[in-house]
This record gives structure tokens, sequence and C-alpha cells, in this order.
């Protein structure tokens, strides 16, 4: 590899650093005074539990967000980043999970788009091609300039990506878990490029939940913690417990107080849903028993399987292997309306994209995909739906103004017109995905309130999804664990586990 | 060993396998005479989805340019009326033409305005001008020179259709072997990633819907030229239609980022073909529209089946969009 030029100027620049950054997302903390520096040469481990603010940070230094406070040097020098662009002229290139080349243009042209080589007025076609071939075969990449970048299978295109990256003059590279979408022995190759890349020069955070890639690669470990730096050491200078240590012990010395009606014992007949060794596209093996009348709690690492497993109980991934047992009868999920017809009904996490219909008003989010059962001889029956709508508002407490557009209301009362839209669908099963996400300190200890009394009070099987510790130890009844696409074989039993535990348990599964 | 099979490839056997049939059928079909007429008639509709053919890589759409062959025609008509030249009326027509296209651009970058509606209400406002500026009445043309454009020809080849292969051979040069065109695409293919990369956008957009406009501008002046009649309403019937036909049937994809002169040019030359055959063979005019919206719908389910998943894709780019913009904290 050669690539001289680059690395000399990497070498002289001196590092990429952050002072005291501090950033709030509607009043909320995220970043707590954030300082940490990148040399060039150097590979940064990044690590941090669910929402500790490591994609806020990456974001801030890649001009994707502005900081509170704080500064942002490069080479020693105070940066002022208004948007991506900004960055990427200061050096600094991120590669996030979702890749950012044009699927439609060729490998050559997504290489040199934006700063093409012309010859006269015309593309030098040749020498682009050249230089791309270059470039590719230098990362040991076997891709064709003159090929659509769609034609090459995600694996290969995250590589072309940071090859890109560092030929459009990067000096820093972000890379946010490069590997999730890798198998193996990409794994591997891809480890070494970082490896290579930092060899040559190059200043490098890579943020990974993978605790044995990091060690493989990184020369320095930072664990983020609830917005705060807990750790910054060489890696032989800190152990993997040390880092676990880190990320869980800090979670909240507080266990909440679980003042609740005690869940019905768990009886021994069937369960009301039953996975077993279930697989899908995204999912290796998911076995768990969900009983009526209890909350499961599903636990995990983003990008363990949760989402995907609910997802799958609604029919929006195909079950490949395994089974699904409804009450003690077999049942194969096909769609959404097919699940929720056998009384599986799903809310989602992504309430503005694929949850709430923004410009309808409130009742008419709540009764969607029920006002079917709300017509005589063909037509509405507006009287009997308005009513319908007020109650379920009214049961879940749905502030503000019910009759505008639902996406005036706050993300707490979009929340619980999602969840009143569930229950008008009169679920038995009910699958909460990230049920407080966006949602403020009051309303969540609400919904919180209510989740629980559909089980325990109304019977109700409820499984939630959620990346808060605390949340899962004070809801749950019961809790499973997934890392990478399977669950963990032991059922917890939410009173003994503390949110310290399942932090633990989650990084030592991964 | 680079070489793969054109993506124009299918095209093209569709155009000549319904030119056979035709030929089998016709005898009449089958002669040069046919075949010029054929391409003559067929030269403004090329023209408009030659024009159209930028926008549509842009992922936009230009419905005005039906319009405004009507309103540069009648242009070049006016120009020559009151005496001019008939180069400054070309000239003329074609800087209307442009104007148009670059305040369609210009709305939909700067305002961030949907091409659809912006080009929708620049029809109506194109088509309404030489009303307007006419009484509603036909202006005829006197210099013998105009006449040249729509009805000269070169070697038995009528002019238009020199126009527009000479068109069409710019149009490949510029989007295959410039920068520009390589921005077009990108632009086409997302907008985010574009501008990351240091890419115009606006300059991209206006120079795409200009481009429309100058193509329908030349739509016009051949229409006036061969009736050496400027006529208000002209180019308000099927023209907008069949050229959004040719241009998705010649694989230019609606969303943008996919598609190629030379493919909306096959897409064209099977709309005349279709629409010729069809008079040539007999069948009544009200069916044509019939047979090609029908050509349309299979352009279109075969533009969106081919990529794997184009409107899996097409949502989660709107996810991202719509992710990007709410504060994240994970």
């Amino acid at each position: 590899m050669e690539r001289t030029a680059t690395v000399d100027s990497a070498m002289n620049s001196g590092a990429l650093e952050v002072r005291d950054i501090e950033k709030r997302f509607s009043g909320v903390p995220v970043l707590r005074g954030v300082s940490v520096a990148v040399r060039p040469g150097e590979v940064v481990g990044l690590v941090g539990h669910n929402g500790a603010g490591k994609s806020t940070l990456l974001r801030i230094i890649s001009g994707a967000h502005r900081q509170d406070a704080g500064q942002l040097l490069v080479g020693g020098e105070e940066q002022s980043f208004s948007s991506p662009a900004d960055a990427h002229e200061a050096g600094i290139a991120t590669v996030y999970q979702e890749l950012s080349l044009l699927p439609n243009l060729t490998v050559a042209q997504n290489a040199f788009l934006g700063v093409e080589l012309r010859k006269g007025g015309i593309l030098d076609r040749a020498r682009m091609r050249r230089e791309t071939r270059e470039l590719t075969e230098s990362f040991g990449l076997d891709v064709d300039p003159d090929r659509k970048v769609r034609d090459y299978p995600v694996a290969t295109r995250q590589l072309l990506e940071v090859a890109i990256a560092t030929r459009r003059g990067a000096r820093f590279l972000l890379l946010d878990e490069p590997t999730t979408s890798l198998e193996g022995a990409q794994v591997e190759r891809f480890l070494g490029t970082v490896r290579e890349l930092a060899a040559q020069g190059f200043g490098i955070v890579l943020v990974d939940h993978k605790l044995e890639e990091l060690y493989a690669v990184a020369s320095r470990i930072v664990a983020l913690v609830d917005g705060r730096i807990r750790i910054d050491a060489a890696v032989s200078e800190v152990s993997r417990d040390d880092v676990i240590q880190a990320i869980a012990g800090h979670a909240m010395e507080h266990t909440p107080a679980r003042e609740r009606i005690a869940p019905p014992a768990s009886d021994e007949s069937a369960p009301a849903l039953r996975a077993v060794g279930v697989r899908t596209r995204a999912l290796r093996s998911v076995s768990l028993d969900a009983r009526a009348g209890r909350v499961l709690g599903l636990y995990g690492l983003v990008g363990s399987g949760r989402t995907e497993f609910l997802r799958t109980l609604i029919g929006l991934d195909p079950v490949l292997d395994g089974s699904i047992e409804l009450g003690g009868a077999a049942f194969r999920p096909r769609t959404p309306a097919h699940a929720a017809a056998q009384g599986i009904v799903y809310v989602t996490e992504e309430r503005k994209t694929d949850g709430i219909v923004p410009l309808l008003d409130a009742g008419a989010n709540v009764t969607l995909p029920v006002v079917g059962r709300f017509t005589r001889a063909g037509f509405l029956q507006r009287a009997r739906l308005r009513q319908e709508a007020v109650e379920r508002m009214d049961q879940l407490s749905v502030l503000g103004d019910r009759l505008g557009p639902v996406v005036r209301l706050s993300g707490g009362n979009q929340q619980k017109v999602l969840l009143a839209r569930a229950l008008a669908q009169k679920p038995r099963i009910l699958l909460l995905d990230e049920p407080t996400k966006g949602v403020d300190l009051g309303v969540k200890a609400q919904i919180h309130r209510m989740i629980v009394s559909l089980a325990h009070d109304e019977g109700l099987t409820v499984i939630v999804v959620s990346s808060e510790e605390d949340e899962i130890c004070e809801i749950a009844d019961d809790i499973v664990i997934f890392a990478h696409g399977s669950t963990s074989p032991d059922v917890l039993d939410a009173s003994d586990v503390t949110p310290n535990d399942l932090r633990t348990l989650a990084w030592s599964a991964a | 060993m680079r070489r793969r099979t054109p993506e124009e490839l299918g095209i093209a056997a569709v155009v000549v396998i319904v030119a056979l049939v035709l030929s089998a059928i016709s005898p009449t079909f089958r002669t040069l005479e046919n075949a010029q007429i054929l391409l003559l008639n067929g030269a403004v509709i090329a023209f408009l989805a030659l024009g159209q053919t930028f926008v549509l890589l842009t992922g936009g759409i230009d419905l005005s340019t039906g319009s405004n062959v009507a309103l540069t025609g009648m242009i070049a008509a006016l120009t020559m009326s009151v005496g001019a030249p008939w180069w400054l009326a070309a000239l003329a027509a074609i800087a209307v033409g442009i104007l148009v296209g670059t305040v369609n651009g210009s709305l939909v970058h700067f305002l961030k305005l949907p091409p659809f509606i912006v080009t929708f209400a620049t029809f109506g406002v194109a088509a309404s001008i030489p009303l307007i500026l006419t009484g509603a009445s036909s202006v005829s043309v006197k210099d013998p020179f105009f006449a040249i454009i729509g009805r000269g020809s070169i070697f038995g080849i009528p002019m238009p259709v020199l126009l527009v292969a000479v068109a069409a051979i710019v149009f490949t040069i510029v989007l295959r072997l410039t920068p520009t065109g390589v921005h077009i695409y990108a632009v086409g293919g997302n907008q985010e990633t574009s501008r990351l990369a240091g890419i115009p956008i606006g300059r991209t957009i206006v120079l795409v819907y200009a481009i429309s406009g100058m193509c329908a501008a030349f739509g016009g002046l051949i229409v006036t030229s061969r009736l050496m009649v400027g006529y208000p309403s002209a180019g308000s019937g099927n023209e907008l239609f069949y050229s959004i036909a040719a241009a998705v049937v010649g694989g230019v994809s609606l969303f943008g980022g996919i598609g190629s002169i030379p493919g909306a040019l096959l897409g064209a030359v099977l709309i005349a073909t279709v629409s010729n055959g069809m008079n040539v063979v007999g069948v009544q005019s009200y069916w044509q529209p019939l047979v090609i919206g029908v050509i349309i719908l299979g352009g279109i389910i075969i533009d969106t089946y081919r990529r794997r998943v184009p409107l899996g894709e097409l949502l989660s780019r709107l996810v991202k969009r719509r992710q990007a913009a709410p504060a994240d904290q994970a």
C-alpha cells in the first residue's frame, strides 16, 4: 500500500479532540462533559451501554449535531461544524451502519463523486478506473470499478466505503458498529484493515459492542457511561471485566421501589405464547414463554434481535425454522392483520415512521384499525366511533388537543394514543417496543403503571422490549436476555435482578 | 470482459419485434416512406422524452413540456411576424424554453416544492400565454428559411430526425462523460449523500429542468416549422403523456438515478412505431392512448420490480430522512 502523502499529513496534523462536550435533548442531558482524544495512528474503542451517548458523541464529531457546550479541536485548532460537509473538510469521515454509497452509481463514480478527474472538460474515466482499482486492491477487495455498487454485498460495500473515505482526504475515521452486518471471516478481514489503516497514520474511533473485537484492534478503550467518560486507558491497563464493571456498575444505585399488585403466580398450564428455536433472517434461535397476566421483558443490546423477534410474531419476517404456539396451538404469523385477528397487537418503536398518521386527529388514530367494526350499511357510525376513541383515550388519559393533528401532541401523549389504538383492537397479547422512547419522565411513570395494570389486572400477556435497564426491572415480571439473535436459556425473575445485573449479563453475552 | 449486456437491450428487442409484426401485417408499414413519416412524427415526442429523461434522473418530473411546446412555437412565430429573421426567432424560442425550465428548477430546488405541483402549475401558465398573446388565433410564418427546421432533409433524413439524433449524441456525452452527468445520477440516487460529496445540487437541479425546457423549445420549433403556422394550442394533446411514456418504457426510473438517453430514445421510437403502426393498420385513433397507457403500465411494473426491493428501499430512505430530524439519544 502506498499512500505516503496521506500518511505524512496525518502524522503532522495532530489529534482530533473533544473537550467538555455537553449535549441535552429536550432538557435531558445525554453528554455531561465528555473529553476524549484520538491521535493519528491510534484505534480508540468506544463502548457504552444503550443510551450512554456514543451515537450522540459521534454525531457531534461528524457535524450532524451541534454540542451545547465544549470544544472540538483538530490538530489543536478549534472547529465549528455546521454540517457533515464541514467535518469532511476537516478530514473526519464517518461510516455509519446504514451505508451511504450511492447504489445506482459505479464503484469508480462513487470513489470520485464530487471530485471527478477530468481531462479537457470531460471525465478521465481511464485514470479514475485505474486509481479506483489500485485503491480497492490495496484493501484486498475484488471489485470491478465499472460495476454498480448495488451489485455488491453489504460486507463489500462497508469496506468500500472505508476505502473511499481514506481516498477523500480523511485522516480520522469514525466507524459506528461496522461489524454488525459482517460474518466470521469478513469481521477478521475488516479488523485487519482497521489495524493496517492505523499503522498508516489514520486516527480511528471504533464503536462496537463486541469486546473481543475491540481488544483485538484497539490501542485504547474509552467507556462512556450515562454521558460521562468512565474509563480511558490503554488496552493493556484495563481488563474486560473492568470494562463490563464500569458499564454495569454505575447503573443506578437505587432500584426503584416496586409497589404494585403481586403478579399471579406463574401457573404451569400452557403459556399464552411459546417460541421454540425460532430462526429468521435476523434471528438465530429464540426460545421463550410468555404467560397471561404477566409482563415479559426482553433485554439486550441494540441489534441483538429483540425488535426483530416482535416483528416476527406479527408476520413481518418469515419464520425459517422453529415453532410458535399460541395457548398450545401452533401459530404461523402471516401478516400484522392476521396476527391482530389472533389477538396479537404490536406497538412500534418508531412512532413517527410506522406509528401515528401525523395529520389525522388523535381519535382517528386510535380507531384506525377498527373502523370496520363501526359501520352500518357501509357507512361509518361516527358517533359510536368517536365514543370508542374517547373511551380509549380516557382510559389512557391522553391530554392535549384531541381534535387537532395528532403530531401536535407531545411525544408522551402520542405514545398513549398508540397504546389506546392497540387496546381498541382488544388484544390478548400486547407487544410493546420501547414503549417510553422520547417520553418525558412524568408520562413515563404513568405508562409504566398502565402496562403493569394491563397485565396484572386485565390478564393480558404483555411483552416489552426496552433498552432501559431500569424500565425492564420496574415493569417486567420475567426477563429474557437477547444476544446475537438468540435468547438466554434462563428466564430471570425480575424481583431478584438489578439494572446492574442486566448490563453485566448482556455485555458478557456479547 | 468489462462489457455487460446493456440495459437498453430489452427495449431494443421490443422495438424490433413490434416493427417486424407490423411489417408482416401491413405492406404499407414496411416502406421507406413510412419509416420517414414514423420518425418525423416521433421527433417532437423524442425531444420531449430526452428532456424528460434528465428531470426523471434527478427524481423529478416535468409536466410543463407539452404546453411549453405551444409557448415556444408561438414565440418563434410572433418574433418573425414582427419582422425578425428566422434564426433570431429560433433563439428567442429556445431562450423562452430555457427560462421556463429555469423557473421550474428554481422553484423545485430553492423553495423545496414538489416537482409534480410546480410543473403542473407552469403547465397551466405556459398553456395560457400563447392564447392570451394572440387572442387564441394562429399566427402564420412567412420566412421560407424557417421551414428548413421542420421540412428540410439531408440525404433523405428529415431535419427534425437529424436534430433529435444530434441532441441525443450530445446528451449522451454529457451524461456519460462529464462530471455533470455523474452528478445528475448522484442527485437522483440520494441527495444527502450527494450534498456530503460536495455536489452542487441546486445547479444540477436547475440545469435538468432548463434542459427539459430547451428540448420543449426544439419541439415547438419543429411543430411551428412543419406547419409554418404558430398554433396556440400546439402540444396540448398527447405529447406530454407520450414523452413520459417513452422515457419510462425506455428504462428511465421514476424514482430517479437510473436510465439512459439511448433507452429513452428507443422508448420514443417504440411509441412512435406503435402509434404509426396503428394508423397504417387502420385502427381507429381513439385506441392509441389506451394502448400507450397499457405500455406505460408495463414499463412501470418492470421499473418497480427489476430491482430487488425498490419500494422497500424507497421506504427506508424516507425512514432515514425522518429519523435524521428528531433528536435520537441512542
